[in-house]
């Protein structure tokens, strides 16, 4: 897997405040990196420098090889992108839209912009203005004005903030045909964890303009450790012997149910302990550690802004 | 220019351009019926005694200029009185009349219609005010300037559109000023304009001259609109633009005509340069010292150089925050 797009030491400031310091991470070709971090972390800023909305401070951006402070052209031409919303010319109709930013890259064939718009599946409203269109919509529009040029790179900052469940559902659904069809980078911020961990392969964690944390989603989900909710009767009893059976793992007493986290190839084994031992199993619940949980270890505190 | 033609796309898919359009229309047919229907026919007489009049007044105003010879004060008003006399003795010694004793002709009204230049500034201001700050108030912006085109092109793209849009509108002036001049009044039986320049008096075909009077009114227009499309840029707010802009166009002048009562430097004033017609014509409205064409044509170049500077490293430097 090559590197499509890498940061080095980039840093922004603003009005002598130092909104991203010292930045540097390398994403892959066909992964899709989320950028993870609370309201006013930097994510935006960093995702502008990447775009060239927003010059450098200092550092560089690296995308296929081509610098962003050196040879923009070369090296945006690379990128699709959507900042915030996709904020498309209302007075103009979906097609116009599309037909004039596939003017500004070189080499998009008429055939190429009805492939897109099949693909995002606009085709029966294209030819009606944008200011007619659902949000959803807008955001397919959006989508499409990204992939016209066929980048290496997708951008997409803060995708799904407005989409319903079903608008958020297909952005991800293409999100991740694209990067496992056609091998393409997506790049992802957003605040909502839940939403991340659904769409992303690895993760970044930025706070007050620093990286803190790089991860991988598959980390999680094949951790040794598991905690499982048991609701038994009764419950004292429970416990014990769990405590006895089972040295090494944690156990505690939360409301009516006996918290347990254990190596998962001992799950079964203690259920069936417990029934051997005539306790009443009412229910068992495995419980991942979520992103979220992890998220706010590493933020600290849910991230206060400073 | 693919970049042309989208900013052109954006222009044209709006209504509000084709409302500027209409206007352009109304104001042309309109300003000719009205000149129309309050024209007063000159009497046959007087198309034949334009010329004792014009001797009376030759007379009087030759009196008149040898009674201020010498004054210093009155340099101003020699040379205007110079200039008549030159031109009316060029009259009658070919026999050409005077404009005022024409009847009314499409000469005539495309002359009247110069005027309506001040008229489509406003629209000019307008789009080139809105064009990039638009974008910028949109968040279009965003997706503008994430193509593989530098910034540089972006705004030269956008000024070449506004120009032809300027062009455009003006062109459209004339010739409509010019279908309808000749449909209300026809082409008249008339001879040459007359100019005075350097102690001598040069005839110009009347067509020429009209199109020269309508490019050389449009400077101002140029001037302006490229002023708006600066303020545009730099502050990203087109209101501000707008406001700024037809202001000076409506009290450039007049200030520049007060500031002139008390100091000097007031030929280094864009608007004390605009009326470039006054060169050709040798009638000047601001008169000063050292004032020529060519003079007047480097301050406007020192002008829309320094405007397109400012613009353009706005434009290319600052960031591109929310």
């Amino acid at each position: 897997m090559g590197v499509t797009v890498s940061l080095q030491n980039v840093s922004k400031v603003i009005k002598g405040k130092k909104i991203i310091d010292d930045l540097s991470f390398d994403v892959y070709s066909g992964e899709i990196f989320g950028f993870l971090g609370p309201n006013g972390a930097g994510k935006t800023t960093t995702i502008r420098m990447i775009v060239g909305l927003m010059k450098l401070t200092e550092g560089d951006v690296f995308i296929c090889g081509e610098s962003v402070n050196k040879n923009f052209e070369k090296a945006i031409s690379n990128i699709g992108a959507i900042v915030e919303n996709p904020e498309l010319y209302k007075y103009l109709s979906g097609y116009d839209n599309l037909k004039h930013f596939a003017r500004m890259s070189k080499g998009v064939t008429k055939e190429r912009i009805d492939e897109v718009i099949e693909l995002v599946g606009l085709k029966e409203r294209i030819k009606d203005k944008v200011k007619t269109y659902s949000l959803g919509m807008r955001q397919r529009l959006g989508l499409a004005q990204a992939l016209l040029h066929k980048p290496k790179v997708l951008i997409l900052d803060e995708p799904t903030n407005g989409l319903d469940p079903q608008g958020i559902r297909e952005i991800r659904d293409y999100m991740k045909r694209l990067s496992r069809e056609e091998g393409m980078t997506v790049i992802v911020s957003s605040h909502l964890l839940s939403e991340m961990e659904m769409m992303c392969d690895r993760f970044g964690i930025i706070q007050n303009g620093k990286l803190v944390d790089i991860q991988s989603v598959h980390d999680t989900e094949s951790s040794i450790e598991k905690a499982i909710h048991i609701k038994v009767e009764p419950i004292q009893q429970a416990m014990q012997i769990i405590q006895s059976s089972f040295e090494g793992c944690t156990v505690e007493i939360v409301e009516n149910e006996i918290h347990v986290t254990v190596e998962e190839s001992l799950v079964p084994k203690i259920v069936k302990e417990l029934v051997l031992q005539d306790c009443l199993i009412y229910g068992v619940e495995n419980v991942a550690v979520s992103l979220e949980e992890k998220f706010l270890q590493i933020t600290g505190n849910g991230g206060q802004i400073q | 220019m693919n970049l042309v033609a989208n900013e052109w796309m954006k222009l044209f898919k709006r209504v509000s351009t084709y409302i500027m359009l209409a206007f352009v229309v109304i104001i042309v047919i309109g300003v000719g019926s009205i000149i129309k229907y309050s024209e007063v026919k000159y009497s046959e007489d007087a198309s034949v005694n334009w010329e004792v009049q014009m001797k009376e007044n030759l007379v009087f105003s030759k009196q008149e200029l040898e009674s201020i010879k010498d004054d210093k004060d009155m340099a101003t008003y020699r040379e205007t009185l110079e200039r008549n006399i030159a031109i009316d003795e060029y009259r009658l010694e070919h026999n050409i009349p005077p404009s005022d004793a024409e009847d009314k002709n499409v000469w005539l009204f495309l002359n009247d219609m110069v005027g309506v230049i001040d008229f489509l500034s406003i629209f000019t201001i307008i789009v080139a005010a809105g064009i990039v700050a638009n974008e910028f108030s949109n968040g279009t912006i965003k997706l503008l300037l994430i193509r593989p085109v530098s910034r540089v092109k972006i705004l030269v793209s956008k000024y070449i559109s506004v120009m032809l849009f300027s062009a455009l509108l003006v062109g459209l002036a004339f010739i409509l000023s010019f279908i309808v001049g000749v449909l209300l009044f026809g082409f008249g039986d008339v001879g040459p304009e007359l100019l005075y320049r350097d102690g001598t008096v040069v005839e110009m075909n009347r067509l020429t001259y009209a199109m020269l009077y309508f490019s050389l009114s449009s400077v101002g227009l140029i001037m302006l609109t490229t002023m708006a499309f600066m303020i545009s840029t730099a502050f990203r707010n087109s209101s501000l633009a707008i406001g700024i802009s037809i202001f000076l166009l409506l009290m450039g002048s007049t200030f520049t005509a007060l500031l002139s009562l008390v100091f000097d430097g007031v030929k280094y004033i864009l608007f004390a340069n605009l009326d470039l017609m006054g060169y050709i014509t040798g009638n000047q409205v601001f008169d000063f010292d050292g004032g020529s064409l060519t003079f007047s044509l480097v301050i406007l170049a020192v002008y829309f150089v320094l405007f397109h500077i400012i613009a353009f490293l706005f434009f290319t430097k600052r960031d591109v925050a929310a």
